[in-house]
């Protein structure tokens, strides 16, 4: 079994048997990978805990020869943990977004020096920045991780034929991104966008300093959204997270009687509700 | 193949044994053959504790803690301090924190954590009538205790973000390096938060 050693950050992990944990990472030399990591959740494992979502590490593992067996992880360890995000709940959506997508548009097996870039400066800005240039800060990490893909949208000439967007710069998703007004007229898919939204995508893109308000941001998601939906044929689970300003209290699922009153538990017809672990769910 | 050799019934229990976690098919066998010969009352007093449990156990109308009083033998206390509520994770946390004997409030279980990652969101746990007793019983003091690691984490900014406008004090357990432990054998991630967490002496 070759034994291996890279830079990874932790995308994900779930319990495997009493002591295990399966690990998906993004590595810098391989892309995106998935380990088993024995005795991990052991107190007194080699791993230290530090296999948790988002955490940056030197991870050494051994290369098992058969396709359908999971590699072993022998060693991590964390060069960055990225605590900034786990103090902050905008920033640490964003970070858990980036996670998911990177996990949905990352080969496996195929090193993305792109890739493992726009991912590692995008969580340490999303540590460092403002609050109020967090939005950005995101955009300028989803389109590096398109870039890496070959996914990013056209934004400043059209799709199909290369000239300028027409003035209203409309958008087909299936298209690749605006058009001109020739091909807006005979795409079917072609839709009214913000101008603004995807001007100050480009910017992003050229690497311009961009401030844009929370009604920009939320247009340039109305495009980025359907977008990734088209790509990847689904919708990333944690794009909800995103939109989610301050909140408001809960609206409880959980409806409780008085006091004394046994609690009425939508979430379950059993006498105990379920416990949501997600670890213990699989 | 194995439900001609074992038959109907035994098929049964070691399927629902291994609906059990971390339970596969040998040790599903296994159980299933150790109550086929044990004494029929040992077996049928293991079926009466499952049915006992299950009738029986319910979450307690004020802090979701398993309990078979409402309200449980905690919340009842005429000796615990009400202004103080310590939020938990799952059951088995509030054994945990008992055992320390060092705490004497009350309790509140969410019966889980977030997971950002997995799809588990706050709204799934009992963050709202937390929330709603907070209010009620004018608690003075919220103790965060869910678990040191991601999941564990993400909870408590919700739970921050939905009692911090009541105005409540907020306090999260403190981590960092285990008594009775040495720095030479300390992980780089105890050592950064004890450090980060160091308090005045």
């Amino acid at each position: 079994m070759p034994i291996h050693t890279t830079q990874a950050l932790v995308l994900r992990t779930i319990e495997y048997s009493e002591t295990s944990l399966i690990v998906w990472l993004y590595t810098q030399e391989l892309g995106r990978i998935h380990v088993i990591a024995k005795g991990a959740r052991r107190t007194r494992s080699t791993f230290e805990g530090a296999l948790e979502p988002l955490v940056e590490g030197e991870l050494v593992f051994y290369r098992k020869k058969k396709a359908d067996t999971l590699d072993i992880a022998k060693e991590f360890d964390p060069t960055n943990y990225h605590r900034g995000l786990r103090r902050d709940l905008p920033r640490l959506y964003r970070g858990v977004y980036l996670a998911e997508l990177i996990n949905e548009l990352g080969e496996e097996n195929a090193p993305n020096p792109k890739a493992w870039s726009a991912l590692t400066v995008g969580l340490n800005n999303l540590v460092h920045a403002p609050d109020n240039q967090l939005d950005v800060v995101l955009f300028r990490a989803e389109l590096g991780l398109l870039e890496s893909a070959g996914l990013q949208p056209s934004l400043s000439q059209c799709a199909a034929c290369g000239a300028p967007p027409a003035p209203t710069y409309p958008v087909s998703i299936p298209g690749g991104g605006v058009l001109c007004e020739e091909h807006a007229r005979s795409d079917p898919a072609a839709r009214q966008t913000s101008p603004g939204a995807v001007k100050t995508l480009a910017a992003i893109v050229r690497g311009d300093a961009v401030q844009s308000g929370p009604g920009v941001n939320n247009q340039i998601r109305d495009l980025l959204d359907p977008f990734l939906r088209h790509h990847l044929g689904k919708a990333l689970r944690t794009t909800r997270y995103l939109r989610r300003r301050a909140r408001p209290v809960a609206r409880p699922r959980v409806v409780t009687g008085g006091p004394g009153e046994a609690p009425d538990l939508a979430l379950s017809s059993d006498p105990l509700p379920r416990v949501h672990d997600a670890a213990r769910r699989r | 193949m194995s439900e001609r050799v074992y038959g109907e019934a035994v098929n049964r229990l070691i399927s629902s044994f291994k609906k059990l976690p971390g339970i596969g098919q040998r040790t599903a066998e296994r159980l299933a053959f150790h109550l086929l010969l044990a004494p029929k009352d040992e077996a049928l007093a293991l079926a009466e504790a499952l049915r006992d449990v299950k009738e029986r156990a319910k979450p307690c109308s004020q802090c979701f803690h398993v309990t078979e009083t409402d309200p449980c033998p905690i919340c009842a206390d005429p000796r615990r301090e009400r202004g103080t509520v310590c939020v938990v994770e799952r059951p088995p946390d509030v054994l945990a924190m008992e055992k320390s004997g060092g705490y004497r409030g009350l309790y509140h279980v969410l019966l889980g954590s977030v997971s950002l990652i997995e799809g588990v969101d706050p709204d799934d746990l009992t963050i709202a009538p937390l929330v709603e007793r907070v209010r009620r019983e004018g608690i003075q003091e919220v103790i965060l205790a869910t678990n040191p690691n991601f999941d564990g984490d993400s909870t408590a900014l919700h739970l921050r973000e939905a009692l911090e406008p009541l105005g409540v004090r907020l306090t999260r357990l403190a981590r960092g390096l285990p008594t009775g432990s040495s720095l030479e054998f300390a992980s780089k991630a105890i050592l950064s938060e004890a450090l980060e967490g160091r308090q005045r002496y």
